[in-house]
């Protein structure tokens, strides 16, 4: 899976959430604040993570990884690229 | 006679130097957060007021502590405004407690976005700095009901469009308080979370059960909450009390892990129904704490009952919300609703002295919370609700009330709001418009809502139903909405 493959996940995923919710899909991209936008609660935020860790088969350990470092979609695929190896 | 603050005030002079409450890696004394609420105190004492409501704007700021203890030390209710509600919410709050000032933080960026709401509505009168606090005194400010013995004024989700005041005193708080100070096995070092907002009334659990034994209350940012195992390690917390979700949260991360929260000795739970499939992970998380379910509505002051459920019962379906607190009875009405009475339970609510959720009988005036109940050997079960009232994530939320926004918005449009569960949780909430699909109106009344409603009660997604079937009494049959979209 290339960097731009995970990114793409992602931001589908995200643009999914914000049709839901009536934000314009122009507003998604790799930096944006998912928490900040107002897009995501901590809840929701959650079950992306979950939903990306059955996706790329990446475990994401919010334990290790502070929550700050993959609060947009860019970060948050550079943690999973990462990993991916 | 008792006050909320006294609990405080007695820790200052037994435990000066422990630490009150750790805020990132800032940490601040008894003495200090005492010393700092006098300065609120002795400015609002010039200013007057007794006995009113005093709006709080700001979340999870030293400041806002110290404001909220020095608008009790004066005399007054704190009534909190949340920085996370659309301005439209905090502006109707503003007008349903005839607050006459606005006590918030120089520093909060938000506070200053909304005053300048206030100032465009007309409202404002003047800001007065006085340090770090901004005191914003309000225009028009209605003739304040008359109260006395008024600890905070809260406001909870109403079916009838407009959120309910509920007006708690000193004297209901400090029997809570009472009990739960011989409850709760806490001592000064130990390190108590609070997850809550100010507007929900379990974070006065947080701030006074903590106070008034000289612990330290540890207060997480948003981004902290995300990963509630890592912020339990790093503050080295000893008492964790959320709503079950976050104990959700932490299985999904899996953070339950055998051992993974060890240093637990007690882990509350509050806001909604708790399953045993996650207490008994939760046990294996933290195999020395002591896990306590609570139970209680707004108008019952924070929590009116609680079951300590036993390890290893192999026991499924929800956590009894087992025994009623002393100086409180309850009822179980025929239809098998719980009623409430006694020391923690109000009368009436804060703006609407005529609800119909009060019952008075024989002089004793009962609060029907709506929650059916059954009793059980171990205390009571909770069943459900008698009404469309939903509990999600913890947040109590009238559906009625999300009906009511879209009606605001346009009242040709037709809806109905759906609360989709599965076992008893609920999963999303659900807004079906009657009509055929339509964009434009899609994206406008979600605007709206997100502008007047909490984000909690904006729902997760808006679907178009042509024509809403009927049930057999010719009412809008919502269980059929339901199954047809799914």
């Amino acid at each position: 899976m290339t960097r731009s493959d995970i990114e793409q996940i992602i931001l589908s995923e995200v643009k999914q959430r914000a049709a839901l919710l009536g934000f314009p899909a122009t507003d998604v991209h790799a930096g944006l604040d998912l928490m900040r936008s107002g897009l995501y609660d901590s809840m929701a935020f959650i079950d992306l993570i979950v939903a990306m860790e059955e996706k790329t088969g990446v475990e994401i350990d919010l334990e290790t990884i502070a929550p700050k470092d993959i609060a947009t979609p860019g970060k948050l695929c550079d943690i999973i690229y990462r990993q991916h190896g | 006679m008792m006050k909320l603050q006294t609990y405080v005030e007695d820790t200052v002079e037994r435990f000066p130097e422990h630490t009150a409450i750790a805020l990132g890696n800032t940490e601040y004394s008894y003495n200090t957060l005492w010393q700092d609420s006098d300065t609120v105190r002795r400015y609002i004492d010039t200013q007057g007021f007794k006995n009113r409501a005093i709006a709080l704007y700001g979340s999870k700021l030293y400041a806002v502590y110290y404001s909220l203890l020095g608008i009790l030390r004066s005399g007054n209710a704190y009534c909190p405004l949340n920085p996370k509600f659309p301005a439209q919410r905090n502006l109707s709050v503003l007008k349903a407690s005839s607050t006459p000032v606005i006590v918030g933080s120089r520093s909060d960026k938000s506070f200053a976005t909304f005053l300048e709401t206030v100032a465009s509505r007309g409202l404002l009168k003047t800001q007065v700095h006085q340090g770090e606090i901004v005191y914003a005194y309000l225009n028009d400010v209605p003739a304040p009901k008359a109260h006395s013995d008024l600890a905070y004024v809260l406001f909870t989700s109403g079916s009838t469009g407009s959120p309910k005041g509920v007006g708690i005193s000193h004297a209901q708080a400090c029997s809570y308080m009472d009990h739960m100070y011989h409850f709760l096995e806490l001592g000064a070092n130990d390190r108590c979370s609070h997850t809550f907002d100010l507007t929900f009334d379990l974070s006065v659990h947080d701030l006074f059960v903590t106070w008034s034994k000289g612990a330290a209350l540890c207060v997480p940012d948003d981004m902290e909450l995300m990963s509630p195992a890592r912020y339990i390690r790093d503050y080295r917390i000893t008492s964790w009390f959320s709503v079950p979700s976050m104990l959700e949260i932490m299985r999904k991360l899996k953070q339950l892990k055998a051992g993974n929260l060890a240093g637990l000795k007690t882990m509350m739970f509050c806001g909604e129904a708790l399953p045993y499939t996650l207490v008994n992970e939760a046990f294996n998380a933290a195999p020395q704490a002591r896990i306590i379910n609570l139970y209680g509505p707004t108008e019952a002051t924070i929590a009116i009952s609680s079951y300590i459920p036993e390890r290893h019962t192999g026991r499924e379906g929800v956590v009894e919300i087992g025994q009623v607190f002393p100086g409180n009875e309850y009822h179980i009405s025929p239809e098998g609703e719980l009623w409430l009475s006694g020391k923690q339970v109000i009368s009436s609510y804060y703006d609407l002295p005529g609800a119909d959720k009060f019952e008075t009988i024989a002089g004793k005036v009962w609060y029907k919370t709506g929650d059916l109940v059954a009793e059980g050997p171990e205390g009571l079960i909770y069943k459900g609700r008698t009404d469309e009232q939903v509990k999600y994530r913890g947040f109590r939320i009238e559906l009625k009330e999300i009906e009511s926004a879209a009606m605001a918005f346009s009242d040709t449009v037709r809806t109905v709001c759906l609360a989709d569960k599965e076992q008893e949780q609920v999963k999303q909430l659900i807004l079906v418009v009657e009509g055929k699909h339509d964009d434009a109106l899609r994206s406008g009344l979600l605007m709206y809502l997100r502008e007047h409603l909490p984000v909690y009660m904006v729902p997760e997604s808006i679907r178009f139903v042509e024509k809403f079937p009927l049930n057999s009494n010719g009412k809008t049959d919502k269980s059929a909405i339901l199954e047809s979209i799914k």
